[in-house]
């Protein structure tokens, strides 16, 4: 189908400035880390590997539907996994649709390798080489600061290291964590994002050890995919739950690939449970769904299809409009195009809000 | 003790955050049922999820369509989209229904959005704690669509109601 419309030149879009908050950039191979590591960790990975907390070494635990979870047509013409090529990621994404912003969300293995020592140094690794790679050679590329966020004092360290480069337009946590997100143990990095004014990219994903649904492991992708946005309405619940932003109410929250239809809903449910439940958490002083609206945004990418498109616009209200950032999710499979991937109509401020405005007010590029 | 964890991050740490997210595991439930190819092999059967309201059901059904889309040729025996299976065989009693307060807008463009009216049973919860009294059917919902919620959907549901009312 991409093939298609591909061929198109993109009229309508090259008058719509565009922020892309979902861009996946990768390793050509492993040992493009090697310049970024000490001679200890290499050998460690050569000797013991990267050992995560999902069942298998060196690959996710369910078999993901493409290779690379990758569009067929996203592999660079001079060879390495789509997303490593700098110039095809310009020709592809960047100069075809006129991106003026692109946020990199690396998903390599990192902060939840269950070494924590080794997990620093794969982010600090990784922060280097996003550096290297990609936005010392592109300017509307913007990175994220991994952090071994298991470890909070080791992932504020991370952060202090790398906050003076202004291009790490944000910090990043996955919405699979091994504890939910809004326990104690990780309120020093909510601590040092709003003390750094920076924003928190929590994107779906991470292979925390535990089974992804109550009911446990189920048997395919398509349903281990839905349940990606299970993990980001607990950490979502949590983080509001725990307190978090009662403590920190500056503190700015982007959930990314994470759907966008259940957050409504979930604050609706929240409020009415909470009416008779608020003395199991007397720290909050409103109701939940206000916090939601005043700490949480969402990326479009892959946002639920209604059947009726008024219905999206209705949701999009619900959300509020202020609230949704346009993402792409280049180069994977479920990629949206910013000239499709509204199937409702928007008013030229809702277009500008959501393409644009949101994520300028949200990220504050420098 | 519980074999897995209520959440794919662990243990949440209150009652409220366990509570709140069982619907979720409704969403696996019925996605474990459509992928695995239940409703394939029995195609008369009928599910009720019962406590934990409707709210969620409309952006769940709109996501499952579109991943079946995207990776149907995993579940190759799953031929129709899921949102159809589901509305044909499953039934959920409405209460808690989760929707702003005094907003009977909203609560009909739920409903609307559900699609079927006849997926949806009346249920107070009584003896528990979170019995909604009076409001297990919040306002939004038309005197013809409460009189099928609260009789006519749960004789269809139900064949063995069917036979204690027959004259």
């Amino acid at each position: 189908m991409s093939e298609v419309l591909e061929h198109r030149p993109a009229e309508g879009a090259a008058k719509l400035r565009i922020i892309d908050s979902d861009i996946h950039p990768a390793l050509r191979s492993e040992a493009d880390l090697n310049p970024y590591l000490s001679e200890r960790w290499r050998r460690h990975i050569a000797e013991y590997g990267k050992l995560g907390r999902g069942p298998y070494a060196g690959r996710n635990t369910y078999p993901r539907f493409q290779p690379f979870l990758a569009r067929r047509d996203s592999f660079p013409p001079n060879g390495g996994p789509p997303g490593s090529d700098l110039d095809f990621m310009r020709e592809q994404l960047l100069d075809r649709y006129d991106i003026e912003y692109g946020i990199l969300e690396p998903l390599m293995p990192s902060s939840l390798v269950r070494n924590l020592e080794l997990g620093a140094a794969l982010c600090s690794a990784i922060n280097d080489w996003q550096v290297a790679a990609f936005t010392s050679r592109e300017k509307r590329l913007r990175a994220s600061i991994q952090i071994p966020f298991e470890d909070a004092k080791a992932a504020v360290a991370e952060i202090e290291r790398r906050v003076a480069n202004r291009d790490f337009a944000q910090i990043q946590l996955t919405s699979r964590s091994t504890e939910p997100l809004g326990r104690p143990r990780y309120w020093p990095i909510f601590e040092a994002a709003v003390h750094h004014n920076l924003p928190i990219g929590l994107h779906i994903g991470g292979e925390a050890g535990h089974a992804p649904t109550a009911s446990g492991w189920p048997s395919f992708y398509i349903e281990d995919h839905h349940g990606l946005m299970h993990s980001m309405q607990c950490q979502a619940t949590s983080m509001v739950l725990e307190g978090v932003f009662e403590r920190f109410p500056s503190l700015r929250i982007i959930m990314i690939e994470g759907g966008l239809a259940w957050l409504p809903v979930l604050g609706w449910r929240l409020d009415r449970h909470w009416e008779k439940m608020h003395g199991e958490v007397p720290h909050l002083k409103r109701p939940p769904s206000q916090y939601m609206r005043q700490n949480l945004w969402v990326s479009s990418q892959p946002m639920e299809e209604p059947e009726d498109p008024e219905d999206l616009r209705r949701v999009l209200s619900w959300i509020g409009w202020d609230r949704v950032l346009f993402a792409t999710d280049y180069p994977h499979w479920d990629f949206d195009d910013p000239r499709y991937a509204f199937p409702c109509q928007l008013s030229e401020a809702e277009r500008r809000a959501i393409f644009h405005g949101n994520a300028e007010a949200v990220y504050r590029f420098a | 003790m519980f074999r897995y964890a209520p959440v794919s991050n662990g243990w949440p740490s209150h009652y409220l955050h366990d509570y709140v997210s069982q619907s979720q595991v409704f969403e696996d439930q019925l996605l474990s049922m459509v992928s695995e190819g239940v409703f394939v092999r029995f195609p008369t059967l009928r599910i009720v999820l019962i406590e934990s309201g409707v709210s969620w059901l409309p952006g769940f059904l709109w996501r499952s369509v579109k991943t079946w889309r995207g990776v149907r040729s995993e579940v190759p025996w799953v031929k129709q989209p899921p949102a159809g299976i589901i509305r044909h065989h499953v039934r959920l009693t409405v209460q808690p229904f989760d929707a702003p307060k005094d907003d009977p807008d909203v609560v009909a463009a739920l409903v609307r959005q559900i699609g079927a009216d006849g997926m949806l049973l009346f249920a107070t919860d009584w003896p528990h704690w979170q019995f909604d009294g009076d409001r297990a059917l919040p306002a939004g919902i038309a005197p013809d669509l409460a009189r099928r919620i609260m009789v006519d959907n749960p004789l269809a549901t139900y064949p063995r109601l069917q036979e204690a009312t027959a004259p």
